[in-house]
């Protein structure tokens, strides 16, 4: 009963602390869609960098796409306090912003995450447009995925901050500092009361002039770097804090919130403060995941501490944070610069740019941390998946050096978040614990998508009844209202059988069947693939194109035709009509119709192009119906206008010919048996179609027409002993099927050499043949075993091809049926 | 894609001789099949657009479109 | 079979994928050495009759009427719509006046041309098709709201 208890308390009761939620149970009711759009040049995140390349790139009359993730444009800039041209960043951004909008050929898409990079300069992008509503407004889509052909992109995605690894890194309170400062400066809400920065760069130190001065006091400033900065020092000056070099946070105090924090500094003395906030930054990984999704490998940049990008797809381009430029001035130099040039790569000639100036401040080098080594408590690597340094420890220990093994051991950025913030800090721990040069240790491999995308954009429109194109035939609607049970033929839907009121699917098959052989039916067959071949070679190719010879057949006549692949085995079958000298009319199967299209057109344009034959398909274009039965030739005649003879002598069996109907509805007319009895074909332009079946039942009405199904159909050419798909397996011969005698032996065809070969033609390959029980009130079913007559059902007496069963086994499952072989010998060895 | 179907190697070459002393070049063009890592030239079919077969000139490698020409020009 | 279109039909058969409009019929080329032809005066058989009839000897003709649908998307938005199941860009800048492309729309073979209004397209459908392609058309459209207009 452990098992009981476990799936009953314990796995909810793990479930719910570890924040995992319930499945849905109910269909998404919102809609999503995909589109396609195309531009010349692609900016990717409409930060400083972004915005000044969509600006050239724009300017210079190029077709841009800008994304950003954001509802606003700006990325780092509406989070910080900068000055660009002595003005406030605020001010650029948007002007930026308004004459990007007014560019004839600027599409910016907020919302919009680029997420994956494919050949041919294709880009995926998942634009959230009414995440941010509860209900999106009505026709309007929930997502929309986008695929987006560039010419040129430039990424321009920007970083990502790491935490610092230190015991018990992740108390509520304990905070990247750019999301600190994103609090303060962008959103104008206080983070806590009294904080603490803790950093190893000069950029994480501005947060305590942005906490000060937004009221908000500061209690240390922690720099982790040996020698003091003086950026650094100014930032504790201006918030009137104290200052350690040389020092780290060795622990945290407050499980449901950081109440204060130890420093050991570096004389080894530890102190406390006090504070609600502790603003952490191990400096900033470039955004470089869409650079490595076609193959390309990052690079270490050892005086940036940082991956930066390495080989990129062609078109591509990197500017700014992303591409380890991390102050605002060579972001907005960068950004420009790349804009410009991927206009000019299109064609465009930018004009010499007068461009925007950020202050630079002199930096103090950034030299990273990594690691707090004395540190008490869990210090977390994967903020996300629960891993931590000591994880990462025993990871080592175990022999796992290389991190795409130590993330398979520990799950180590293998959450949603795909390690965007714990990659490199893994990466450096086991540095650290091998004895490794980090940029040695490499990283694991980026893949589409970088952002989670819901299937259901993937998806778009094509859910439920639109999951595919439906082909409907020129009956569907007389079907339906018939109450055709339908069959999804391919991408067709076929009317399987018509039951009447109260009648048992078996009973309505018998019964059309019935009719059909007694009286008459009309079935839809409009769903054959039918190709349209011409020209004054047009005998000759289909003499190369099938095993039997077509060039040799009259003008009115049609042909049963089997086709080979290259290789012997049988292809597809078929009649094929000759309308006039140099004009026939095929037909293949519904499955096969598009694959022989396409086979046709390889043998007319590769293998024999001196050939004057044009082929095109024709399926559309006819509507054409089987009318069968001893009446069918009175149905048909009644369709006939006056003065046109079918008679047995006119238009004798495997006729062909165009008739009109119906008062002067130009038809063709082929006299073709499916199922064995008198038949006719009957097509017309499928505009027709709906009419014609109509007719058809009219002047059938008399006679005691019925329309019959494909079930029917099926039942009446195995009975008949025709071959169909399921014989033409690809692994069966014409031979096989029973049509070895059709084989020319005259003439070079497609598959005439190699199925001559002896395994293709030895009389001991598997064969068809027709069988009929003994009892004839029952039915043989699919997949029934066959045994000789009066012999026992057992295994050893299994005619089929079969490892032998357990005799235990097949006493139990032994066939009921006594088969005797009809049609081709059969004999039970 | 669905914009094109791939057939394959166009570099093969259907025999035109019926005689038993052909087997060998039969079996080449059914199933004997180079594998280069570089340049390869191939049949492509532009089944969703003209139907032309075309002769693409591919990097196996880097799956670099070199060259595209009609396979009935090029015959 | 340049000077035999030009004579019957007034027009130089394109020698591209584009539209080329002559007396009553419009040429448009989709491929290699073929052509669909359209017209709004020589109603369905009757085409096909008068091309076999007047290039005979020249091209092989196969009626298609009956087995496509022909319809016009028109609208500021038009592009919008499109794009959202074709993957072909209608751009003016990519896409010229009278310009004419096979491919598929929402997994559906089309052939589609522009001409007149800048931002109206002719679209032939298979007919088979045609509820399926009518239901993608009218959920890409209800964005933006559309208007549907039937002709004779
Ligand atoms: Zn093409």
């Amino acid at each position: 009963m452990a098992g009981a208890f476990w799936e009953k308390v314990y796995e909810p009761l793990i479930r719910r602390s570890a924040g995992l939620g319930r499945a849905a149970d109910t269909a998404d009711p919102d809609h999503y869609e995909k589109t396609n759009a195309f531009c010349d040049v692609l900016v990717i995140g409409g930060g400083a960098a972004g915005l000044s390349a969509a600006l050239a790139a724009g300017r210079a009359g190029a077709r841009v796409i800008l994304c950003d993730e954001d509802f606003r444009l700006g990325g780092r800039l509406l989070a910080e306090r900068d000055e660009i041209d002595g003005q406030p960043a605020l001010d650029w951004l948007k002007a930026a912003e308004a004459e990007l909008m007014s560019l004839p050929d600027c599409r910016i898409l907020r919302r919009t995450t680029v997420f994956g990079v494919y050949d041919g300069g294709t880009y995926a992008a998942i634009e959230r447009v009414n995440d941010h509503v509860p209900v999106p407004p009505e026709h309007a889509p929930r997502q929309r995925l986008w695929r987006i052909v560039a010419k040129q992109s430039v990424v321009c995605a920007g970083a990502i901050e790491r935490p610092l690894l230190f015991g018990d890194n992740d108390r509520p309170g304990v905070m990247l500092a750019g999301a600190v400062r994103s609090y303060v400066n962008r959103y104008g809400a206080a983070p806590g009361r009294h904080a603490v920065v803790f950093a190893d760069n000069d950029a994480a130190f501005r947060t305590a002039t942005d906490l000060a001065d937004a009221g908000i006091a500061v209690n240390a400033l922690i720099d982790a770097r040996r020698d003091p900065s003086p950026a650094a020092q100014a930032a504790a000056e201006s918030a009137r804090a104290p200052y350690f070099s040389g020092a780290a946070v060795t622990s945290v105090r407050g499980a449901l919130g950081i109440k204060s924090v130890l420093i050991t500094d570096m004389n080894g003395q530890n102190q406390q403060f006090d504070c609600d906030v502790l603003a952490m930054s191990g400096g900033w990984s470039p955004t470089l995941n869409l650079t490595t999704h076609l193959g390309g490998k990052p690079a270490w940049d050892n005086g940036l501490s940082a991956l930066v990008p390495g080989d990129l797809p062609p078109g591509m381009s990197v500017a700014g944070a992303a591409a380890g430029k991390f102050s605002l001035d060579a972001c907005l130099a960068s950004g420009e610069g790349a804009g410009a040039e991927a206009a000019r790569n299109c064609g465009y000639s930018p004009s010499a740019p007068a461009r925007p100036v950020a202050k630079e401040e002199a930096a103090t080098p950034a030299s990273p941390l990594w690691q707090v080594e004395k540190s008490r408590g869990k210090a977390f690597v994967d903020f996300q998946n629960d891993v931590t340094v000591s994880d990462v420890k025993l990871a080592t220990r175990e022999g796992f050096r290389v991190p795409e093994h130590v993330k398979r051991y520990t799950t180590l950025g293998m959450a949603t978040d795909q390690g965007k913030t714990s990659n490199l800090n893994g990466a450096a721990v086991i540095a650290g614990l091998t004895g490794r040069y980090i940029g040695a240790v490499g990283t694991t491999t980026f893949r589409p998508p970088y952002t989670p995308v819901a299937i259901a954009a993937l998806v778009g429109h094509h859910r439920g009844p639109d999951f595919r194109p439906t082909r409907l035939t020129p009956s569907h609607a007389f079907a339906k209202e018939r109450n055709a049970v339908f069959v999804e033929a391919g991408a067709w839907l076929r009317a399987l059988y018509f039951p009447q009121a109260g009648e048992a699917p078996q009973d309505t098959v018998n019964r059309e069947v019935a009719t059909v052989r007694s009286k008459v039916g009309v079935c839809d067959v409009s769903t054959l693939g039918k190709i349209d071949v011409q020209g004054t070679d047009a005998g000759t190719f289909l003499d190369r194109v099938y095993a039997n010879t077509f060039s040799t057949l009259a003008v009115g006549k049609a042909r049963y035709g089997m086709m080979l692949r290259e290789d012997g085995f049988a292809m597809d079958d078929g009649t094929t009509a000759r309308l006039a000298e140099d004009h026939y009319f095929m037909t293949t199967t519904t499955a096969n119709a598009v694959k022989v299209m396409q086979h046709l057109e390889f043998c007319q344009q590769v293998l024999w192009p001196e050939l004057d034959v044009q082929t095109v398909s024709a399926t559309e274009q006819w509507a054409q119906y089987a009318v069968a039965g001893p009446k069918a030739r009175e149905v048909i005649a009644a369709l006939l206008d006056s003065g046109q003879d079918i008679s047995n002598e006119a238009f004798p069996y495997m006729a062909a010919g165009s008739f009109t109907v119906c008062g002067g509805t130009k038809a063709r007319l082929y006299r073709l048996s499916f199922s064995g009895e008198l038949a006719y074909e009957i097509g017309v332009p499928a505009r027709f179609g709906d009419a014609l079946i109509r007719a058809i039942i009219e002047a059938g009405a008399p006679h005691g027409i019925v329309p019959y199904g494909t079930e029917a159909l099926g039942v009446m050419r195995i009975e008949k002993g025709h071959a169909a798909g399921p014989e033409v397996s690809g692994q069966t011969t014409a031979h096989d099927l029973g049509l070895g005698k059709m084989v020319s032996k005259k003439k070079d065809f497609i598959g005439r050499f190699m199925g001559e070969r002896p395994a293709l033609t030895e009389i001991e390959r598997a064969s068809m043949v027709g069988l009929r029980p003994v009892d004839k009130d029952t039915r043989i079913r699919a997949g029934a075993h066959l045994v000789p007559k009066d012999a026992d059902a057992t295994a050893s007496n299994d005619q089929a091809m079969s490892p032998p069963w357990p005799t235990r086994r097949s006493s139990e499952a032994g066939s009921r049926w006594r088969c005797s072989p009809a049609g081709r010998s059969a004999t039970a060895k | 894609m669905e914009e094109f179907t791939y057939r394959g190697d166009a570099t093969v070459t259907r025999p035109e001789s019926l005689d038993a002393s052909a087997t060998d070049a039969w079996v080449d063009y059914v199933y004997l099949r180079d594998n280069p890592a570089g340049p390869h030239k191939e049949h492509w079919h532009h089944s969703a657009g003209c139907h032309a077969w075309l002769v693409v000139t591919r990097d196996t490698r880097t799956h670099e479109i070199l060259a595209v020409e009609f396979a009935r020009e090029g015959s | 079979m340049t000077a035999a279109v030009r004579e019957a039909y007034g027009v130089d058969l394109p020698a591209k994928s584009v539209t080329a409009r002559g007396k009553s019929v419009n040429f448009i080329g989709y491929g290699p050495g073929q052509w669909l032809v359209v017209s709004e005066t020589l109603a369905h058989e009757a085409l096909a009759e008068d091309l076999a009839t007047r290039l005979k000897g020249l091209a092989s003709v196969s009626d298609q009427s009956g087995g496509r649908a022909v319809l016009r998307v028109s609208g500021p938005r038009a592009r919008d719509v499109l794009a959202k199941g074709l993957a072909v860009d209608l751009d003016p800048r990519a896409f010229p006046a009278g310009g004419a492309v096979t491919s598929t729309i929402s997994h559906m073979g089309v052939q589609l041309w522009q001409e007149g209004e800048a931002d109206s397209y002719d679209i032939a459908i298979f007919r088979s098709v045609s509820a399926s392609f009518w239901r993608w058309l009218t959920a890409s459209a209800a964005e933006y709201g559309y208007e549907v207009v039937t002709t004779s």
